[in-house]
């Protein structure tokens, strides 16, 4: 029975002839090409969300206090985690089609992510192409919409780029390049306002009519490329509730 | 006395001469069989499925790498085309399969001549057959096949380390279902 197999697979090759090494060299080199510049897309694409996820979990308005749970929940960018998870999963399997590699752990190949994603994060730092893409159409829109793509952004936060700026006034104009007036008050959680300088960008929470808005809280956002001891000094205590809103039990 | 040469060699002089895929013909035709038989549960079908496997070998041989064992670069393709089947003939295939394992597979000694030494041999290769696709390749490969973690590695595209864990858990499963079938 074997034998006859054995016969049949040789009858059926007997007219054909194997396909040349030029065509699988340049097969695997184009395939490699292609890989390359998806890892390189991949990783770049992760390190920019990751940006814009770290800007917005650093700077974000929390509102914790009684009955307030919710709300702190509503600034949490779950898409961006969404977007930065799905990165990271395309980057592992792209690892695992690269030589040998899928002879290796998954932790070893999530290791390799990491150092591969936080490379690229430096890398594009050091070129400056994380700022241009954070300043880019798509980046501002991601900006605007406050790190929502399908969900809308809330309706009592306005992000955009300080025009002018006095003791109580801001001019702020949005990515729609719509210019807010944001009055800041007494009772305004405004970190270190007074700091602000124009073409800085910051994040307002308030109640608005027209194109004013009454600031509840004013958070600056990162215009320059980030390091370390430049977060620690900008980054304060989130304000509670009380210092926000007043302790209404009183 | 000729050199009897390697299987890489053979591949790589399989370019220049097709007398020497002949070779890797006689050599693997009827262990490819036999592991696509066991894999796919129906011995008619593998028949076809071999061919298919020695066909795409052949036109592909340029593409294999030579830091790859041979044997497992074919066995990559053999895996390949009973995934194919399997999922082609997903529906049927359960069906087909519990009539074909007694009629087709213990009459072909070779097959399970390692399964037929044990007393329970009939009800290992049924139970065998019960595994999922993925438990009972590495079960083929590792204990029939005699597979290296590096050759199952290469064949099935995982990680060497999980290969340990995985038998370990179809062995557990086989074990469970050896079980519940004597007890019915």
């Amino acid at each position: 029975m074997n034998q006859k197999l054995e016969e049949k697979i040789k009858e059926q090759i007997k007219n054909e002839k194997p396909r040349s090494r030029w065509y699988f060299l340049t097969q695997d080199l184009s395939r490699d090409i292609l890989l390359f510049i998806l890892w390189i897309f991949l990783v770049m694409a992760t390190g920019f969300f990751t940006n814009i996820l770290i800007d917005f979990q650093l700077n974000r308005l929390k509102v914790p206090g009684p009955g307030q749970f919710f709300t702190s929940f509503s600034f949490f960018p779950v898409e961006l985690l969404i977007i930065i998870t799905f990165l990271i999963v395309l980057i592992y399997y792209l690892f695992r089609n690269i030589g040998f590699l899928y002879r290796l752990s998954s932790w070893i190949i999530i290791v390799l992510i990491f150092c591969s994603v936080f490379l690229g994060y430096f890398v594009s730092e050091a070129i400056g192409a994380n700022k241009t893409l954070i300043n880019s159409t798509i980046g501002q829109q991601i900006y605007n919409r406050q790190g929502r793509l399908l969900i809308p952004g809330r309706e009592d936060v306005v992000v955009g780029i300080i025009k002018s700026v006095s003791d109580d006034v801001a001019e702020v104009e949005d990515y729609s390049g719509k210019i807010w007036q944001v009055l800041i008050a007494n009772e305004t959680d405004r970190r270190e306002f007074d700091s602000f300088a124009v073409g800085e960008r910051i994040w307002v929470l308030g109640e608005k009519a027209g194109d004013k808005i009454k600031a509840q809280a004013v958070r600056s956002m990162r215009n320059q490329p980030r390091n370390g001891s430049m977060r620690g000094k900008r980054i304060l205590q989130s304000p509670s509730y009380y210092q926000i809103y007043g302790n209404h039990l009183n | 006395m000729k050199n009897k040469k390697s299987d890489e060699e053979l591949a790589i002089l399989s370019l220049k001469d097709k007398e020497n895929f002949s070779q890797i013909v006689n050599r693997y035709a009827s262990k490819i069989q036999r592991y696509i038989a066991r894999v796919t549960g129906n011995w008619q079908e593998s028949e076809d499925i071999t061919q298919e496997v020695f066909f795409k070998a052949y036109v592909n041989i340029a593409s294999f790498n030579p830091k790859l064992k041979f044997s497992s670069w074919l066995y990559r393709i053999a895996h390949n085309e009973s995934v194919n089947y399997i999922k082609k003939n997903y529906r049927t295939r359960n069906v087909e399969l519990k009539e074909n394992i007694n009629k087709d597979l213990s009459d072909d000694q070779k097959i399970f001549e390692k399964i037929d030494a044990t007393p329970n041999s009939k009800l290992v290769q049924k139970t065998l057959m019960e595994l999922p696709p993925r438990d009972r390749e590495i079960i083929n490969l590792v204990f029939f096949e005699e597979k290296s973690y590096i050759e199952v590695s290469d064949i099935l595209k995982m990680p060497i380390n999980s290969i340990g864990p995985t038998i370990s858990r179809a062995k557990n499963k086989l074990k469970i279902l050896i079980k519940n079938e004597s007890k019915t």
